[in-house]
């Protein structure tokens, strides 16, 4: 049998990565919905990066917190040097959605990256040699997935004592364990293939066969229960600011700027709607991202999980 | 009952203890991160006993390795102490018992219609697959999966509360918590909704009802969207199936089809989110008591943990902790019974 060797390039238009990438674009177009997930995640995306220039910090300070105007409790409403008003302490709501974004990027990726590594670490090693490990490892698993996760999460940040850090390492917490027993679990599937058994008959070390052959083909399950977790994980650690266990007071921070609006929800005598935009703005921020990540995480599954996908 | 049946429930109730040891144990892992004096405050009943610090410590092995503290602790646990709340000024277990039945009855009415709903509109949403209706519907889902639930309740409060005047926050209005806590009013079960229609009090029980309709509203929109899901990804699958193609083929109507063939198995992936959304619900929803001042155990968690008060936290974990091992044994037994692949298999 003459055996020839085809070397494709990736840019190629045959190449299996072009066809794959071409079909990825070809269902998002057909899918209206995850259109609009991907145009608020590039949005949000956008102002993250943009955030010096849509609205600058002052020079020495920490660009997190938020400028005040003055010291009067009472919200004012939108006017040109406050593009959406101020809230209770007269925080600039602008520059705290601009800002907000980046730090619901940051603990948003922060959680749910370190807590898929820790999960393919794990959940890698436990599905890989099986046996005790990787039973201890799932009853570990089975026990902080027993508590509701806002419950535990709040516990360890009581523990840890309130603030960002604690939040962010109280969240890994409660989320790892998820992540590792996915990653087991796919890695028992790919273990039983023939393909492993091929690449340990030819020697390749446990960590090689791990690394090249087992985990590239977990990739996607891993790809989807990440960006479906990003917008769950900046829900959760806006509820713990609502609740006063986050940032210091001032921090651009969406969760605790609706907290900061709940005082003004009764409006002002005659006008029930004085302060809409209190609690409207900061709620529509924060429930955009996490739609916009929900949206396109529902696009990642339709796309690549293989049960769904259909050519 | 049959012997698989039987075995299989044996097998379960044995595997609750281990994991109820483990909930147990982390919890107790995070006592742990301080020190003996104050890890002391989660054996104290009264505050008085403060000035005794060294006593309990020596008493409890605080400063022993933590597998003797562990088994003092849950000795301690076992007998109903679990320490003194700074926040609240009571022992942690009375505050949690005394605030059940409010976090109970709003759960008794928000699991029922949350699951209800959610069933109902993912079953239609499958069968209407890719209509009008099944659009809606999914967009209904991904909104309430997506919302905020503090954000929601703080815009349904503004609207109706702030705007129109109706549905104020709290259990009860000022003159109804008045007349309740009055002798003339008896106190049967802590659902003021029961107790109102015990009292023959129609009045008191308008108000109970109108207090919950908000916080119920925000529970069901924001949980509903995950039983819509899980049911119309379920009822798909099923519809899908070779035993569906038989029965039309067999000439049934597609009404029994649907109701009497694909619904019934795709029910059951349902059972268990079911379940664990009513643990959910009782083991305190702190987000929703918080905004709405509806005193529960949520509410009470919340409270103590921006006072930092660990006994209260702590209690609190262990007790959703339990709720939930207990949630997961019934829900597996429920499946067994609906199930016979599982006892069987």
């Amino acid at each position: 049998m003459t055996h020839t060797v085809v070397n494709i390039k990736f840019w190629d238009k045959q190449s299996p990565r072009m066809k794959e990438l071409r079909f990825i674009l070809k269902r998002m177009k057909s899918s209206p919905l995850s259109i609009v997930g991907l145009a608020i995640v590039v949005f949000f995306t956008l102002v993250a990066l943009l955030a010096p220039v849509l609205a600058p910090p002052q020079p020495n300070r920490n660009p997190y917190m938020i400028p005040r105007y003055g010291y009067s409790p009472t919200p004012k409403p939108p006017n040109p040097v406050n593009l959406f008003g101020t809230t209770e302490g007269q925080y600039d709501l602008y520059y705290g959605m601009i800002w907000g974004t980046r730090a619901a990027y940051q603990i948003g990726v922060l959680v749910v990256a370190i807590s898929a590594l820790i999960g393919i670490i794990v959940g890698g090693l436990a599905g890989y040699y099986k046996g005790v490990f990787g039973e201890v490892l799932m009853r570990v698993t089975d026990i902080v997935l027993a508590f509701p996760g806002l419950i535990l999460a709040m516990a360890f940040v009581v523990a840890f004592g309130p603030g960002l850090n604690s939040i962010t390492v109280a969240l890994i917490l409660v989320w790892w364990p998820s992540y590792a027993r996915l990653v087991r679990g796919e890695f028992l599937r790919v273990t039983a293939e023939d393909f492993v058994e091929a690449a340990k008959a030819i020697g390749c070390s446990d960590l090689r066969v791990m690394v090249k052959h087992v985990f590239p083909n977990t990739i996607f399950p891993l790809v989807i229960m990440a960006s479906l977790d990003i917008g769950s994980v900046v829900l959760t650690a806006a509820a713990l600011s609502f609740l006063g266990l986050g940032a210091p007071e001032g921090y651009a921070d969406w969760g605790q700027l609706i907290s900061l609006s709940r005082n003004y929800i009764t409006g002002a005598p005659g006008n029930p709607f004085a302060y809409w935009f209190a609690y409207v703005i900061p709620g529509i921020f924060l429930f955009l991202f996490v739609l916009g990540w929900n949206l396109l995480g529902d696009a990642f599954r339709d796309i690549l999980d293989p049960m769904i996908r259909r050519r | 009952m049959d012997r698989g049946l039987r075995e299989y429930l044996a097998k379960r109730l044995l595997l609750i203890v281990p994991t109820l040891i483990g909930v147990t144990l982390l919890v107790f892992a995070v006592t742990q991160l301080f020190s003996p004096v104050e890890r002391a405050a989660l054996y104290i009943r009264d505050p008085r006993q403060i000035r005794f610090v060294n006593e309990i410590i020596s008493k409890y092995g605080l400063d022993q390795p933590f597998y003797i503290q562990y088994v003092s602790w849950i000795t301690q646990v076992l007998q109903g102490n679990l320490g003194w709340s700074q926040s609240i000024h009571q022992p942690v277990l009375e505050t949690l018992l005394s605030r059940f039945p409010a976090t109970a009855e709003l759960a008794i009415f928000a699991a029922p219609i949350t699951i209800f709903l959610g069933i109902y509109l993912g079953k239609l949403s499958a069968v209407k697959k890719d209509t009008f209706v099944d659009h809606a519907t999914r967009a209904l889902a991904v909104v309430g999966w997506s919302l905020p639930s503090f954000w929601l309740g703080i815009m349904l409060l503004a609207f109706f509360y702030g705007g129109l005047g109706m549905f104020s926050p709290g259990r009860l209005s000022p003159w109804a918590e008045v007349l309740v806590r009055s002798g003339s009013f008896k106190v049967y079960t802590g659902f003021y909704t029961v107790d109102a229609v015990l009292n023959l009090n129609g009045a008191v029980l308008l108000d109970a009802l109108s207090h919950l309709v908000l916080p119920v509203a925000t529970l069901t929109i924001i949980n509903m969207a995950l039983i819509m899901r899980v049911m119309r990804s379920s009822m798909l699958e099923q519809l899908g199936k070779t035993y569906i193609t038989a029965a039309r083929a067999r000439g049934l109507d597609e009404k029994t089809v649907i109701n009497k063939h694909a619904t019934k198995n795709a029910l059951i992936p349902v059972v268990t989110l079911s379940g664990l959304l009513t643990a959910g619900m009782l083991s305190g929803v702190v987000i929703t008591e918080t905004i709405f001042e509806f005193k529960g155990v949520g509410y009470f968690a919340a409270r103590a943990a921006t006072q930092l008060d660990v006994p209260a936290v702590l209690g609190f974990a262990l007790l959703a902790g339990i709720i939930f091992v207990i949630a997961n044994l019934i829900v597996d037994l429920l499946y067994a019974y609906i199930d016979p692949r599982i006892r069987l298999g």
